[in-house]
This record gives C-alpha cells, sequence and structure tokens, in this order.
C-alpha cells in the first residue's frame, strides 16, 4: 500500500443517503465528518427574497425563475418561509420526478467533496441495495453519481450501503456479520463474511415511511412527527401520547419487515457450499436505528423470528450516522 | 451450523473452510481497519487469480493459499509502522523473504510423500475426467417407474422387526440409521377446516409428508468418487442435525437416516400450504414430517439414484402406515413451497417437476389444483417459470381454470376473486401468529 494512501490521504467516503449527505476525510489524525441535508426549498424569485438570502450568506442555486436553497440552509428557510423542503432523492435514489434533483445532488456533493488534490483521489460513495422491483434503477443512480464525481475530477467507486457498515463496524471480527443501516428512505443490509457480500437487500420501509405513516393516522404533517421522533422518542418506555404510539407501532412494522426480509434472503442462500464456523454479530446503524430502545426491539424480534443462521449479538454502533461514511472512507482508502 | 452459497457476481470467491480459518487468524493480527481490508481482499483477490485446478486440488490449493496469504501479510509488513501487525516482526520477516524457498521446499516435501501425492493427483485427475467424461449411473427421477401399477393405500403390514441404539429394521427391509437423531420442538399446529368452522389445535401425529431435495453439492455418482460422496453426506448429516433440519434424509445409497425424531418439528416446508378433503394446512414445518434426497434438484439434471428411490418407497410405506397419512398429503416441496407476503407459489421449486409419484406409490399431485392457487387466490411469475424450464405443473392450469369458473359463476372479475381469498389466506396466517 501506498504510504500516504495508507494514512487516508486524498480519499473520501460519502453517504449518499435520502435524507442526508455525509463525508468523512482524514484530518490530521482524525476523521473529520461533514454532512449536509439532501434537501433543497424552491422561492420563487422576488429581489426580498435574494436580499435576505444574500444577507444571510446563504448558498443557492438560480433557475427557471426560482431560488433553490438546498442543504442544511433549506430545513433553516423552510421555517422562515413556511415553506416544505423537497428531495432530490426518494427510496435511497436520485428521484426521477423532481425535475431539480439532478442539479441539486450535484452541488450539494461538490460542496461536501471540495476539488480533488491530484489525479489518484479516491470517492468511495455508498449506493443501496437493488430495489427488488426496479433493480435497473440501481445502476441509473450509480453511474449517474460515477459521473459526478469523475466531472469533478475524482475517480469514484461505490459500495454497498450494509456493508460499508460491515466495513466500519465490524472490524474485529474481520469484516465477518450483518450490517444493517436504517436510513430516510430505506433499510439496506449486508451479510458478509471476511469482507466479502455473501447476502445484501434493501427495504423500502424506513424512516420516511414512519414520518409519513404515522402523519397519516394522527393527523400531524410529517415534519412534525419526525422532529418527536428525532427529539424525544424512547422505544423503550410505554408511549407518551398518540404519535409516540403510532411511532411505536410503524418502528415494529419497520424492524418486522427487515427481519422477514433478512430471514428470506439467508434462507436462500442457505447451502452446505460454506458452512460458518461461528455465530454471527449484526450491527445497527442509520438515523432511523437511533431511538433509545430501537436495538432492544430489534433483538428480541429477530430472536423471536427463529433466524436461520446462529446471531452472537445485536449491538448498536457507536455513532450511527456516520457509519455508513467511515465504512466507504475505509472501502476507499484499503483500494490503492 | 449455517451455511451459504456465495453471492452471484461476488468476488472474490471464499476459499476452503481450512484456509478460510487461516485468514482469519492473520486479519485478526492486522490492527488498522483498511489494511486489515487490504490484506483480507487482496489474499482472496490473488487465490481466485489462480487456476481452478490449482483451487481444486486439495493439498496444492492449501500450500499456494498460504503462499499468497504470507504474500500479502509480508508486503503489508514492510509497508506498515510497528503498531499495525500484532505478530512478531523477526519471524515473519524470515518467513517473507524465506517464501520462495519455503514455497519451494514444501512442494519437494509433498512430492517425496507419495501417498499425498497420489490422493492430490487422483482427485485432480478425478475431477478433470468428471468434466470431460460423462458421468455415469445417475439416473433420471422423470424416468424412474418401478411400479406402475402399484396401489396408492398405504400397505397393511410392516413393522418393526428389531431395533439397537443406532439402527432400526422394518419387515420390508429398510434399516433406519438412529445414531443421529435429536429431538426437538413437540408437534403442536392448527389444521383449518374446509367448511370455514375454527381451526382445530392439534397436538398429535403428523398428517403428512413433503419430500425435498438436499441442494448441497454432489460428486459425480461414480466409484472413483465414493469417498467425496461419503464425505459429502457426513456434513450434510451434521448440518442438518445442528440446525434440525428435516426428519429424515435419504443418501444416494439408499441409507435412511432419522435426523429429527418424527415426533418432533424439524425445519423443513416454511411458508407453505397444502390440503386434503377436510382440512388446509398452513406452515407445514408441524403437521407435516420432512423428508429429503440428498440430491440436487434442478430442471436440467435430475440426481436421484435406484437406491434413494427404493429406500423412500419403504419409509414413505411405514409412514403412511403409522401415523395412517393419506395419500392426497404425501407431496413435494416445490408444490407447497410459497412467498407469503408476495403471495406467489413455488418460493422453493424443489420437485415442483420430476418427482417419481409411480414408484412411491403415490398418485401424481402434478394433476392436482394447488390449494395455495385454488383456494387463496396466489399466482406466479416468471422466475418460477424460468426455473422450471419454461413449463408449470398441469395442476396450476387446473387451479386457473377453476378459479376463473369460480368467478364467473359469482360473476365477478377473477382478480376480486383472488383478492377475496388472498384475504382469507391471511386472516388464517394471522391465527397462526
Amino acid at each position: 500500500m501506498d504510504s500516504d494512501v495508507a494514512n487516508g490521504e486524498g480519499r473520501i467516503g460519502l453517504d449518499i443517503g435520502t435524507s442526508k449527505i455525509m463525508s468523512v476525510r482524514q484530518s490530521g489524525s482524525q476523521l473529520k465528518a461533514t454532512n449536509e441535508v439532501n434537501a433543497f426549498l424552491p422561492l420563487p424569485y422576488s429581489k426580498i427574497t435574494e436580499n435576505i438570502l444574500l444577507q444571510n450568506k446563504v448558498h443557492y442555486y438560480q433557475n427557471n425563475g426560482h431560488f433553490f436553497v438546498y442543504g442544511n440552509n433549506a430545513e433553516k428557510f423552510a421555517g422562515l418561509f413556511n415553506a416544505e423542503t423537497r428531495r432530490p432523492m426518494s427510496g435511497g435514489l436520485i428521484n426521477p420526478d423532481e425535475p431539480a434533483a439532478l442539479t441539486l445532488i450535484k452541488v450539494i456533493i461538490q460542496g461536501l467533496v471540495k476539488k480533488p488534490r491530484s489525479k489518484s483521489d479516491l470517492v468511495c460513495y455508498s449506493v443501496p441495495g437493488a430495489p427488488a422491483d426496479a433493480p435497473n434503477d440501481l445502476i441509473y443512480h450509480e453511474k449517474l453519481l460515477e459521473g459526478y464525481l469523475t466531472e469533478l475530477g475524482f475517480r469514484s467507486k461505490s459500495v454497498n450501503e450494509g456493508q460499508a457498515i460491515v466495513f466500519s463496524e465490524l472490524e474485529k471480527e474481520n469484516f465477518t456479520g450483518i450490517g444493517i443501516s436504517a436510513g430516510g428512505g430505506m433499510c439496506n443490509a449486508c451479510l458478509s463474511y471476511l469482507s466479502v457480500p455473501v447476502i445484501s437487500f434493501s427495504t423500502s420501509k424506513a424512516g420516511d415511511f414512519i414520518d409519513k405513516s404515522v402523519g397519516s393516522v394522527t393527523g400531524e404533517s410529517a415534519t412534525r412527527v419526525k422532529m418527536v421522533k428525532e427529539q424525544s422518542l424512547d422505544l423503550a418506555s410505554s408511549p407518551k401520547d398518540k404519535i409516540e404510539e403510532a411511532l411505536h407501532i410503524y418502528y415494529d412494522e419497520v424492524i418486522s419487515e427487515l427481519i422477514s426480509t433478512l430471514n428470506t434472503s439467508v434462507s436462500r442462500a442457505s447451502s452446505e457450499a460454506h458452512q460458518l464456523d461461528r455465530a454471527m454479530p449484526v450491527v445497527l446503524a442509520g438515523g432511523t436505528a437511533q431511538p433509545n430502545g430501537f436495538r432492544e426491539r430489534f433483538e428480541r424480534a429477530l430472536e423471536a423470528s427463529s433466524c436461520p443462521i446462529p446471531i452472537s449479538e445485536v449491538r448498536m454502533s457507536p455513532n450511527p450516522t456516520q457509519a455508513t461514511a467511515r465504512g466507504a472512507f475505509i472501502a476507499a482508502v484499503y483500494d490503492s | 451450523m449455517w451455511g451459504f452459497t456465495h453471492l452471484p457476481g461476488a468476488s472474490p470467491e471464499l476459499p476452503h473452510r481450512r484456509h478460510r480459518a487461516t485468514l482469519d487468524f492473520l486479519s485478526s493480527r492486522v490492527m488498522d481497519p483498511p489494511k486489515k481490508l487490504w490484506f483480507i481482499k487482496s489474499t482472496l483477490t490473488a487465490y481466485e487469480a489462480q487456476a481452478e485446478l490449482i483451487r481444486r486440488l486439495p493439498i496444492v490449493r492449501g500450500i499456494v493459499f498460504h503462499f499468497l496469504a504470507l504474500e500479502s501479510f509480508g508486503a503489508l509488513a514492510r509497508s506498515s509502522n510497528e503498531s499495525v501487525i500484532d505478530f512478531p516482526k523477526l519471524p515473519l520477516r524470515l518467513l517473507y523473504y524465506l517464501r520462495h524457498a519455503l514455497l519451494a521446499g514444501t512442494f519437494a516435501v509433498v512430492g517425496f510423500s507419495g501417498y499425498h501425492l497420489y490422493g492430490a493427483s487422483r482427485t485432480g485427475a478425478d475431477w478433470l475426467a468428471a468434466r470431460l467424461i460423462p458421468t455415469p449411473e445417475i439416473l433420471s427421477a422423470a424416468g424412474l417407474d418401478f411400479h406402475p401399477n402399484r396401489s396408492t393405500k398405504a400397505p397393511a403390514n410392516v413393522w418393526l422387526v428389531t431395533e439397537t441404539d443406532t439402527e432400526e429394521l422394518w419387515s420390508n427391509g429398510l434399516r433406519i440409521d438412529t445414531e443421529f437423531t435429536t429431538t426437538g420442538k413437540a408437534r403442536h399446529y392448527l389444521v383449518f377446516p374446509k367448511d370455514g368452522s375454527s381451526p382445530i389445535e392439534r397436538t398429535g401425529p403428523p398428517v403428512g409428508i413433503v419430500y425435498h431435495a438436499s441442494q448441497n453439492d454432489m460428486a459425480p455418482f461414480a466409484e472413483d468418487f465414493s469417498r467425496d460422496i461419503l464425505d459429502q453426506t457426513r456434513d450434510l448429516i451434521g448440518w442438518l442435525k445442528r440446525r434440525e433440519i428435516y426428519n429424515y434424509m435419504i443418501d444416494r445409497f439408499g441409507r435412511v437416516y432419522r435426523i429429527v425424531s418424527e415426533e418432533s418439528v424439524a425445519i423443513h416446508a416454511g411458508e407453505s400450504i397444502w390440503a386434503d378433503e377436510d382440512y388446509f394446512y398452513l406452515n407445514l414445518n408441524e403437521s407435516f414430517i420432512g423428508i429429503a434426497f440428498e440430491s440436487q434438484w434442478s430442471t436440467d439434471v435430475d440426481l436421484i439414484t435406484a437406491a434413494q428411490v427404493q429406500a423412500a418407497t419403504n419409509l414413505t410405506d411405514i409412514l403412511r402406515l403409522r401415523y395412517g397419512i393419506e395419500d392426497i398429503n404425501c407431496v413435494p416441496h416445490g408444490l407447497v413451497s410459497v412467498n407469503a407476503d408476495q403471495k406467489l407459489i413455488g418460493y422453493h421449486a424443489d420437485w415442483a417437476r420430476g418427482f417419481p409419484f409411480n414408484a412411491l406409490g403415490l398418485k401424481n399431485k402434478y394433476e392436482t389444483a394447488p390449494p395455495s392457487v385454488d383456494a387463496f387466490g396466489f399466482g406466479y411469475d416468471d422466475d418460477l417459470v424460468d426455473r422450471l424450464g419454461g413449463r408449470l405443473w398441469p395442476g396450476v392450469e387446473l387451479a386457473q381454470a377453476q378459479l376463473a369458473e369460480r368467478a364467473s359463476k359469482e360473476t365477478i372479475e377473477p382478480a376480486e376473486l383472488r383478492a377475496r381469498l388472498r384475504a382469507h389466506y391471511e386472516d388464517l396466517r394471522d391465527q397462526l401468529r
């Protein structure tokens, strides 16, 4: 391995999630993580609006008679202008129904990765598992991102989101185990043996599904539900109100879907060909896995499901929101 | 322990179990995540780049794999500082610098140890021969028709002649090896009356038999491969016992092993549906006995031997007599397995074609309308049609015709009827939870 590269110089891990994009790179002896909300706020052109944006030193993109405020500022200004943000991605992939998606995701990524210092700089970016109903959509998504990064002057490669979790969290187990990333648009999982992906899959019930479903049954806005979910939800305690009650129910649904798909995928791959010689750990990560009590609920449901493979433990990533980007960074550093 | 097939297209390929243990051990000595990943990937990639013949020969592949692992480990040691590798530096350096000499020395030792070299070369030659010469003595299950006129009723008189701690002998000549038998959870299941009345809870004996294919690796069924065939069977039995899969397994020489006792639930049918005249049965692990042929079923090749068919016939006779199992409830896995969430039949397709019903004295269930389609409105996808070589069994067509006729009588669209039947299935499924 080249010594500079071995130190992580010129390598970036990028977690391109439906709700957030996060980059991780080497900064001295530490890893530095930066994130942007993967959303934008279209505002009709007016001189007053432009002045407000300029006064606040907000980066925006102007097109077709609109200002597009993107990233973390989009959420900030959504409150100010009493408007809802929109997302360039949906269900883990670039949203084909959003005309501004392609441009905005590009500017958000550009803001995070900056400019390459040399031609050998490499960005490893996460991609979800192929959706069962439209596997070719992943090819489009992956190739677009590859094209952007090449345009910016980087070499690039993709890593499955579940496998990125394995890389970042299962180093002690020699990259053997199950990594699960429960994000906004999707849950992604990968069973890896000595770093080789054996099974990978994704489910579409994730954070957004919870927000939307809870909003629908309680009459609250998805934004308000999201706020409760992120700030006060405790899945280990009894629900305090109807929003929490609904959150508990839909969290169980997400967990149930995840475990059922895991067991199905494992059963399909089951064979004598490569016998496991030890039980496998499961690591949970991602923003949706963050609430207190998620791990315990998942563990209980997994135990009750008669999973075909022996599980040694279910543990939570110490840094669930950064795990995918860190895994992508490790994949970028090793590839030299 | 659970085992897995390699993800199609995944690279690099995993090596043999013992070599993985070496890789695991060495990886544990690398303290830096990206470097550990690099070490594992570079070793596996270098191994995969070797000729297939090398990766097949038992001793040679071991030597080559260890050499490649040492190369990667040494390269890592040279480019990293002390803290990255938790291994004494001096012996590692020596091993690394002397690696070519070690490789040559090892091959020389192997060359002089006639037994090993002979074994290795013979296995290699066998492997080559298996690819160059059509494999003999493999029978097509579809073509087996031992007792075309045999009654489909259970025989009246078969009894246990004698038993020891490890074997039972039955009067029809069947010997059952009980050395590996394990017990699991007692049978406890619901049956759903077809007249719509409340489900009945049962704890008694099984009501049917599901036939499976074990789908493990298969050495060619030829004399030169006897040792490999026996090894594969032994590995399979150990694995099945640990995971409590199947009640019986019939190896390729027709030997019958009881894996999970008949009174206990074995894992074998998962989400599945079947029915007889009176009842619907859902998720058949609890209510049906699982019998696996050690075979790798596919639409292209039917790997099943005459000895296996004879043993299955005798075993079926014993079980039907002992538990009063009706012919209708003796059915292959592919006909009962479903994807319950997507409402699709044929989730597992083993024996969805080519099952030797006649030879086993059973009616041909391929002609029977599967209750999953007929009663619960399940469908199928192109994937299943592809897996079955472009054609489903006739019972599916019959079930669809019955469904269409029923919809016509009720003057509704078939899709509406199917939706109603599926909802009914979900109701029954909920009662199992």
